[in-house]
């Protein structure tokens, strides 16, 4: 896959292991480390985005999401959609330990 | 049970920048509702949580989704069979 600067944008996100970049049907334009080939990732991502988008909460009517984030104890994807493409990011998640004083 | 539920959203409802909150059973079903998040949404917020799961099947922890807009974040998270939304006003920084 060719670089453009959207995907060398994505390289530079810090504690990044992976990303999918996508058009708004769906397909795959981009992806890399971890999500690289990840169509079953993708697929998931794409319906909990059609959901995202339909969710609205009282303050936020027709206001859409800027970011999309699911966080698991050792890592996390987050999304967000930008001129019709949806960016995925997964990336490691730094603890820190609670300091007891 | 209800009433302690009842309890449970009222509580949660008075922590600081809490705008509204959400409980609902795996069916989609609305428990309770209090403040900006409608009991429609329910079925929306059950789905979302449903579908972050299939992201890591191999992970046995239920993950914690937020949706984010400029104005505020709704924090979702499953607890067994219960899922839980809670919709919080961004703090200005």
């Amino acid at each position: 896959m060719t670089t453009s600067p959207v995907t060398a944008s994505l390289d530079r996100v810090p504690d990044q292991v992976g990303y999918l970049v996508m058009n708004e049907d769906g397909a795959v334009m981009a992806s890399s480390g971890e999500l690289e080939n990840d169509e079953a990732a993708a697929g998931v991502i794409m319906k909990m985005v059609d959901v995202a988008l339909r969710l609205q909460t009282g303050t936020d009517k027709q206001e859409p999401f800027k970011r999309l984030s699911v966080i698991y104890h050792e890592h996390m994807y987050m999304v967000t959609i930008s001129n019709q493409k949806i960016y995925v990011s997964k990336r490691t998640n730094e603890h820190h330990e609670p300091i007891t004083v | 049970m209800e009433k302690e539920l009842d309890k449970h959203l009222e509580e949660t409802m008075s922590n600081h920048g809490v705008l509204g909150t959400l409980c609902a059973d795996h069916h989609g079903m609305c428990l309770g509702a209090k403040g900006s998040v409608s009991t429609e949404a329910a079925g929306m917020v059950t789905r979302l949580s449903e579908l972050a799961g299939q992201l890591d099947p191999s992970s046995e922890e239920d993950p914690i989704i937020c949706v984010e807009s400029d104005a505020s974040t709704l924090m979702i998270k499953k607890h067994d069979d219960i899922t839980m939304a809670i919709h919080k006003a961004k703090v200005p920084t």
